[in-house]
Parts: C-alpha cells; structure tokens; sequence
C-alpha cells in the first residue's frame, strides 16, 4: 500500500516512483479522481513524485488511496501494452481509411 | 512462447473481472488472473484463454498482416456511418407550438405569431443546400415547434425535394415530427401520396403523458393523441407511425406503465431518454428533472420488464439497449447520431431553423434559444454549402470529438459502443471537450452498458433470442417480421 502523508491543511499526499510509473500512467490516474479530490502534483525528488489530495467531499480517503493505487497499476499497464500494440492500431487505421480502389 | 497482443482496451469489470474489447467492438471477459498471465505473455497455445483471446482478434501468433488487414475492414465498417456524410436533415417549419411542454427544448413560440415561420425563400435555399450533401440517401425530418402549423412549407419543401430528386435520384425520405392534435384527413392523404411518416410524442399513459405534453386549452391531451393515432394508423397504416417518449420526475418510478402504454398502443419500440440540459426543461430543472442515478435505476428495471414481455410473445424493443447490442453484438454501423466517433453532429445530422440559421445538431439549435449560439454554423440565406459543411468551426468540434483521443475515453474498454457528444458537454461543463469524470452521459453509458454485458454474460438463451431479435427486428414469434420503419428511432 502507498504510504500516506497527512498535512496540516488537511490534504493527503503519496509518493510515486517514477521509475515504476510513467508520466503518462499517473495523469491519466489523476485525472480519474478529479470529481473526488482536487489534485496536485509535485516532483519532490529525482525519483518521486508527490501527488496531493484534497478531500471534495467526505469521503474514505485510506480507501481512495488504495483504488488509486489499484487505478495507477492499471494505467501504467495500458501504456506498456500500448508501446508493444500502438503501431498496429495505427496499421488498422490508416489501412481502413486508405481509398478504396476504384 | 511469445505471441503478438493485439490493440485492446479494457476496465474491471468487478471483484475479480476484466472486460477487454478490441477496436472493432470484439470483446471478452477474463479473471485477473488470466489477465495477469495474457499481458505478461504467460498463456499457453493450447489454453481455452489463449483461443479465446485469439478467436477476439486481442492476441495472434501467426503472420499479423492478414489479421490487421481483416480488423481494417471490420474498422471501416463500424465507422461506415462516415462513409458519406450528412444523411439526415431537419428543418424546421416554424418555431409556433400549440403544446406547452415543460421540458420543451426549443422555447416555443406563440400561435399567433408567424414571424417564426419559415419563408419559401429561406425554404427554398434550405432544399438547395440540403441537396448539395453527397450522402445517397437523404432525409429530411420536419421538427418545431408543431410543424403541421406551417403545412404549406411542408408542402412547398417535399415538392421542391422531389423536383430536385428528379435529377439526384437518391434514396429520399421524409419524416414529420408532430403532436398529432393538427393532423388531418387531408394532411394524412397528403402524407401517405408522399411517402411521409410521422414521428410523435407518447410518454405514457393518459396522467403522465397529460402532465408532460398539455396541448394549450386543452385537459384532453391524451384523448385527442389516441382519436389521432388510430387515424394516422388508419391511412399512413400501423408503421406509418413512430412515438418518442421522454423522461420527466413524474415519469420515474412510472416506467411499467410506460411500457404497458407503448403495448396497449400497438408501438414496437420505447426508446427511454432522460432530460436533456436545454430549453425549458434547464429552466424547470427543480419541477421536472431528476438526479442521472434515478434514471439509470429506473432503466435496469425496465429492461429485464421489456426483455419478459417479448419472452411471453410480443414484440417490443427498448431502442437504446437496442442500439447498445447492436454495437456489442455485430460489427456494423449504427446511425444513432448523438453517440458516435467522431461526433455524429453535422457527419450525421444537420438542423435548418425557420429563419435559415444551420446548426450542427438539434440541440445546438435549443443552446441557440437559450441564447447561446456557439454551434451556429452558417445561413442557407447568407453561405454556401462549402462555407457552411468545410468550415473551420465544424472541422475544430469534429476535431474535439473523436474518443479516441478524448481525456479517459481514449483508454475506456466501452469506447468501442460509445460517442461523443460536443453539444451536450458544452451546455453542462461549459467545454466542448468535457471532463468525463463529472459527466451523467458518461455514467448513463458505462451503467447501462455495464448492466447489459450482465445480461449478455449470463447466457439465457431466452434472454440472447431476445436481444437478437431486436437486432434482426424480427420477433421471436415465427413469420412475424418487423418493419423497420416502426422501430426506426431505434437504430
């Protein structure tokens, strides 16, 4: 489970390794928990990143953190199945779209 | 052995359920374990996961050319609704209504004033216009305001169409949207000579359909809509004749009695839609509307009611699960244009108000009325075909609406069956683009869809004969086809 950091305004954070996550895998995770948190993002180190979370409404946030944990694996699965399969959706797609011989 | 994992998507599904779908809409579900062992190239050629998965175009171990060039033609074939651009044209007659619905979407006009009609000129140009599409089949839908009100356009319109037709011989169809209360004998002759259907409003029995849908001096909404339908039906013959129903606070909770109402009337199809955010009914949102959870309740419920009644013989089909299954269930288009990608708004469906402004879908027309002209796209009056379809405007919002590339959709293992809609996140979230987090279209979608894949992964063939014969319109009573006509805001 991510270690959660309690802060004094309230907010939560946890640190994320960049090495294991990507860029793109933790925004896409992120994004997902805007209607929930407002959400913040700092990079505390050259291995980590901080990820606030600021409680909208009353919700559990221990809970939160592992579903965003959970979500987080997810997203970084589909970046990682993508760098094997993107260049064969992008096949299909130009090969469906390509004029049709007359 | 290392096999090659073929583009998917996919979300869990429950507990201990993946659900993977590949660009075409092939879809399987797997344990996570079995998820686990795909992804991380551990399955095994002879495991049932491993052929399953191959049989779904998600993994192949053979050459990949003739795979990715069958899931091309798959592809286009789902996209084939882009194939030839606007089909469907509506046009309004005139902006006057003699119904005084709370939910009204277009800020109706009063009886008396015809400044709201459309001219002949601007009926003319509209024509024109609509026949510079390059789309072989072309229909155009008349909506109001109570069209029937301005019959003489309606007439000058289909006339003028036909003329045209003439020379462009397409596939032309014409649809009148209408209450019922102004038809007549005369009108319905009219129609039948012009191969003319009519698409009505029913949205339930007499109570619910009297509070939702009062005709202005009237306490017999119901009675007058009944007398009238059996005379449509009498003359344009009982497919002559389609009803939309939608959703208000005092139609929840009242779903059965909808359903029952659509049967007792002799309709094949109830297609439940919730609210939209615009016209009056955003203004009577606190008297009217009602939270998305509510609707989505009330729909599972109804659903498995629908799916019993044509278990015991009759045919009736709920036209967004229809929509749904199909997508699920075969890999063809389907032309429903507020859910496809790219947008189906102007690719699909284009609006022509009385006055002659274009706009890119009908409920752009009704943000339109509550001010806000934003999806105001040209004038049949002032612009060209070119000016209006090739604009930089169009070409920006269809550019925002292709899920593929949209903020969560892009991923989504629903992306597949689902669309964007640029109008309805503009008009709630103020973005063209929208955050699907805090959007009910997207959580209407994903429960709804959710709630289908149940039913589907159940496999009773009770169940699945009905969901097909939605799909074939065809009862699962035997030689009792369905005419498509009559379940046509289904598909």
């Amino acid at each position: 489970m991510l270690k959660m950091n309690r802060h004094e305004d309230g907010s939560v954070s946890v640190d994320i390794d960049k090495e294991i996550y990507s860029g793109k895998a933790i925004n896409a995770t992120m994004y997902k928990y805007t209607d929930k948190f407002y959400m913040n993002i700092e990079t505390n180190s050259e291995k980590y990143c901080r990820i606030f979370f600021n409680n909208k409404m009353d919700l559990n946030i221990e809970f939160e953190i592992n579903e965003f944990q959970n979500e987080l694996i997810d997203q970084q699965v589909r970046v990682e199945v993508e760098e094997d399969f993107g260049e064969i959706r992008n096949k299909i797609v130009q090969k469906a779209f390509w004029p049709k011989p007359k | 052995m290392r096999y090659q994992i073929l583009p998917f998507r996919f979300l869990r599904f429950s507990e201990n359920k993946v659900f993977l779908s590949n660009e075409v809409g092939e879809y399987i579900f797997l344990t996570s374990d079995q998820f686990d062992k795909f992804i991380h190239y551990e399955l095994n050629p002879s495991d049932k996961t491993f052929l399953d998965l191959k049989s779904k175009h998600t993994l192949s171990d053979t050459e990949i050319d003739p795979v990715v060039s069958m899931l091309a033609t798959k592809y286009r074939t789902k996209k084939s609704f882009l194939d030839n651009f606007t089909a469907l044209h509506m046009v309004v007659p005139t902006l006057r209504c003699n119904s005084s619905c709370k939910y009204c979407q277009v800020s109706r006009k009063e009886l008396e004033n015809t400044k709201y009609d459309m001219n002949k000129r601007t009926a003319k140009k509209t024509v024109d216009l609509i026949f510079g599409s390059p789309s072989p089949v072309i229909k155009i839908e008349f909506q109001g305001g109570e069209p029937p009100l301005n019959f003489e356009i309606i007439k000058y319109i289909i006339e003028y169409a036909e003329v045209k037709n003439m020379l462009a011989k397409k596939h032309l169809e014409f649809v009148v949207c209408t209450n019922l209360s102004l038809i007549t004998k005369e009108i319905l002759i009219y129609f039948k000579k012009h191969n003319v259907s009519i698409s009505t409003s029913l949205d339930g029995p007499k109570d619910i359909h009297n509070v939702n849908r009062p005709l202005q001096g009237t306490d017999n909404t119901y009675d007058i809509f009944i007398e009238k339908l059996e005379l449509c039906r009498k003359i344009l013959g009982k497919d002559g004749i389609s009803a939309l129903m939608t959703t208000s606070k005092y139609s929840i909770g009242r779903f059965r009695d909808v359903v029952d109402e659509y049967v007792r009337q002799g309709f094949k199809c109830v297609f439940f839609r919730s609210l939209n955010p615009y016209g009056f009914a955003e203004k009577y949102r606190s008297e009217i509307g009602y939270e998305i959870e509510e609707f989505i309740e009330n729909y599972k419920d109804i659903l498995t009611y629908v799916i019993d009644i044509n278990k015991k013989g009759t045919y009736i089909e709920e036209g967004f699960a229809s929509i749904l299954l199909s997508r699920l269930l075969t890999p063809f288009s389907t032309g429903f244009v507020d859910m496809q990608s790219p947008a189906g708004v102007v690719i699909c469906g284009v609006v022509y108000d009385y006055n002659g402004d274009v706009y890119i879908s009908d409920e752009a027309r009704m943000l339109a009325s509550m001010g806000d002209k934003k999806f105001l796209i040209g004038n049949v009056n002032e612009h060209s075909y070119q000016e209006i379809f090739y604009s930089d405007l169009v070409k920006s919002i269809i550019k925002s609406s292709c899920l593929e590339c949209l903020p969560e959709c892009s991923y989504c293992g629903f992306q597949s069956y689902c669309g964007a809609d640029p109008v309805r996140n503009y008009s709630e979230q103020g973005d063209i683009i929208g955050n699907r987090t805090a959007s009910t279209i997207c959580k209407r979608n994903k429960e709804i869809l959710k709630f289908i894949l149940e039913l589907l992964e159940e496999d009773d063939d009770s169940v699945n004969n009905v969901f097909w014969s939605w799909i074939m319109k065809r009862s699962i009573k035997k030689d009792d086809d369905i005419n498509e006509e009559t379940t046509r805001h289904c598909t």
